[in-house]
C-alpha cells in the first residue's frame, strides 16, 4: 500500500471514535429539538434547531483537529518517525476530518431541508419561493460552512504547530499563554489589515452578484472571488507554515 | 577506529540543549557498519538524547549527525527504525493492524519477517494493542523495528518492562533478525548483563559527555573484565575519550 494511503487510513481509525460521538451527539441534540418543538407546540422551533446545528459546524473541523492532534501529541515520536512530509502528514488529518464533516453536514442539511419544507411548509409562509431558491441558498451556505471549518482547522493546526515548538523550548505554560494570545491576536491584526485601501486595491475584485429572491437572502447580496483568493492564499501560507514548524522544528 | 571499516553514523562535535540543560556536550562519535553496539550510562547520561539524535526527531543545537554520509532529519527514517524507551502505540489497532500499517508506510518492511518475529514473540495478530500486556506491548515494537530492511537499527531500552525469560529469548531474537552484512544495531540498556555476549562495541556516556569506546571481545580477550567492570573502572578512573 501507498504511505499516503497508509497513513490516510490510520487517520480515519484515530478519528473514527469522535466523528461517531459527534454524530451521537447530533441526534440526541436533534432529539431534545423535537421534544422542546412538541412540548411547545411549535414546528418551528425544531427548524431552529436544525439551522443552529448546521451553522455550528464551522466549529466541526476546530473540534475535530483538537481531538486529533491531542490525541497525536500522545504519540508524537511515531509520528514523527513516518516517512512522509509534515504536509502530508497534516492534510491527512484534514482530509479525514473535513470527509467527516461533510458526512455530518450532509445529515444536518437533509434533515434541516425535510424540516423547513415538510414540517414548517417554507413555500406556505412564503409563495414566492421556489425549490430553486431553498436548494441554492442550502448550496451556498454548506460550501461555505465546508470552507470556513477547514480554514478554522487549519488555522487550529497552525496554532498547535507553534505550541509545540514554544512548549519545548520555553515550557508548557508558555507555550499555552503564547498560543492564547496569537489565537486573540492574529484574528485582530487579520481585521485590521482587511480594512486597509491596500487589502481593498489587492483582494476585493471579481464582484458576483447573487440572484436569490429577497427570503432566501441570506447574509449577503453578492461576494468577491478575490476575497476568497486572499483567504485561500492565507490558508497555504498557515498549512505551510505549520509543516515547516513540524518538519524543522518540532521535538519529542 | 580501525581504517578500511565503513562509518555508519557519526557525532561531529554535538550539543544538544534542552533549555538550560545540556543532553550532549561537545559530543563526537564514529560508529562503525554491521557492529551490535551497546551505549551504555547512568540514567540522564544521555544516550536517549543520542538515539533520538541518528533518528532524526530532535536536532542537535550545535554540531552535527549524520547516518550513512546524510545529515540525519526527520526525513532519514528512510535509513533509520527506531524503537521509542516510550511506551506509546496506536491502541486502535491489532497486532496485525500495526504490522499493516508499518508495511503500509514503509517500502522497507519485510512483511515475512514480521510474521516469523510475531510468531517467535508468541504474539496474537487479532489481538488489540490495548489489551496487550506491558511486556507483550514491547514484543510488538521490537517485532515492527526488527522487520524492517535499513542500514541502521535502534532500540532504546528495549528490554525494560520484560521478564527474565522473555529478555534472553529476545537477545537471541536479535541476532537471528539482523543482517550483520548489512544492518547496524544500537541498543541502549540497563540490562548490560543479558545483552553482553551480543555487544561487538559499547559506549559509554557520562553526564553528556563521551567517556570511552572499546570492543567488547578486547575486553574480554585482553583485559579480562566484564562490561559493567569495565564501566566501574572508567567511572572511577573518569577517563575520557577524545
Amino acid at each position: 500500500m501507498n504511505p499516503w494511503w497508509g497513513q490516510l487510513a490510520k487517520e480515519y481509525r484515530l478519528g473514527r471514535g469522535g466523528a461517531i460521538g459527534a454524530l451521537i451527539a447530533l441526534f440526541l441534540y436533534l432529539g431534545i429539538g423535537v421534544y422542546a418543538s412538541w412540548r411547545m407546540g411549535n414546528p418551528e422551533t425544531f427548524l431552529a434547531f436544525c439551522a443552529f446545528a448546521l451553522m455550528m459546524h464551522v466549529l466541526y473541523m476546530a473540534g475535530y483537529m483538537c481531538v486529533s492532534l491531542i490525541r497525536e501529541q500522545r504519540t508524537l515520536h511515531l509520528w514523527l518517525q513516518t516517512p512522509l512530509p509534515a504536509y502530508k502528514l497534516l492534510l491527512a488529518k484534514l482530509l479525514n476530518g473535513w470527509g467527516a464533516l461533510a458526512f455530518s453536514l450532509f445529515i444536518i442539511s437533509a434533515i434541516t431541508l425535510l424540516s423547513g419544507t415538510m414540517v414548517v411548509n417554507l413555500f406556505e409562509l412564503d409563495p414566492e419561493l421556489t425549490w430553486r431558491d431553498v436548494i441554492s441558498t442550502g448550496i451556498l451556505i454548506d460550501i461555505h460552512i465546508l470552507l470556513i471549518a477547514l480554514y478554522i482547522g487549519i488555522g487550529l493546526t497552525f496554532l498547535w504547530a507553534i505550541y509545540l515548538v514554544v512548549s519545548k523550548s520555553l515550557g508548557k505554560v508558555s507555550g499555552n499563554v503564547i498560543g492564547i494570545c496569537l489565537f486573540f491576536f492574529l484574528p485582530w491584526l487579520m481585521s485590521k489589515w482587511e480594512g486597509t485601501g491596500l487589502f481593498h486595491a489587492l483582494f476585493i475584485w471579481g464582484k458576483v452578484d447573487l440572484n436569490f429572491s429577497d427570503v432566501a437572502y441570506v447574509a449577503f447580496r453578492h461576494v468577491y472571488i478575490g476575497y476568497y483568493f486572499y483567504h485561500f492564499l492565507l490558508a497555504l501560507l498557515l498549512l505551510f507554515i505549520a509543516s515547516w514548524l513540524i518538519e524543522r522544528k518540532v521535538e519529542v | 577506529m580501525k581504517s578500511g571499516v565503513k562509518r555508519m553514523i557519526e557525532f561531529n562535535h554535538v550539543t544538544k540543549k534542552y533549555r538550560s540543560q545540556a543532553a550532549l556536550n561537545d559530543f563526537s562519535l564514529s560508529l562503525p557498519a554491521g557492529k551490535i553496539i551497546g551505549l551504555v550510562g547512568e540514567n540522564g547520561s544521555g544516550k536517549s538524547t543520542a538515539l533520538k539524535l541518528i533518528s532524526g526527531i530532535i536536532s542537535p543545537t550545535k554540531g552535527s549527525v549524520t547516518v550513512d554520509g546524510e545529515v540525519a532529519t526527520r526525513r532519514i527514517s528512510s535509513k533509520v527504525s527506531y524503537l521509542s524507551e516510550l511506551d506509546a502505540y496506536y491502541t486502535f489497532y491489532t497486532v496485525g493492524e500495526t504490522v499493516s500499517y508499518y508495511a503500509s508506510l514503509y517500502s522497507d518492511f519485510n512483511q515475512r519477517k514480521a510474521e516469523e518475529i510475531l510468531d517467535y514473540m508468541k504474539l496474537d495478530r487479532r489481538k488489540k494493542v490495548k489489551d496487550l500486556s506491558k511486556g507483550n506491548r514491547g514484543r510488538l515494537k521490537i517485532a515492527v523495528t526488527l522487520a524492517r530492511e535499513v542500514p541502521v537499527i535502534l532500540m532504546d531500552e528495549p528490554l525494560s518492562g520484560l521478564d527474565p525469560i522473555v529478555r534472553d529469548a529476545i537477545v537471541k531474537g536479535l541476532l537471528s533478525f539482523i543482517d550483520f552484512e548489512k544492518q547496524t544495531l544500537i541498543i541502549t540498556t540497563h540490562e548490560i548483563k543479558e545483552i553482553e555476549p551480543i555487544l561487538d562495541t559499547v559506549v559509554l556516556i557520562k553526564d553528556g559527555v563521551l567517556l570511552k569506546m572499546e570492543d567488547v571481545e578486547e575486553l574480554r580477550m585482553e583485559q579480562n573484565v566484564s562490561i559493567v567492570e569495565w564501566m566501574k573502572q572508567v567511572y572511577q578512573d573518569g577517563g575520557i575519550d577524545k
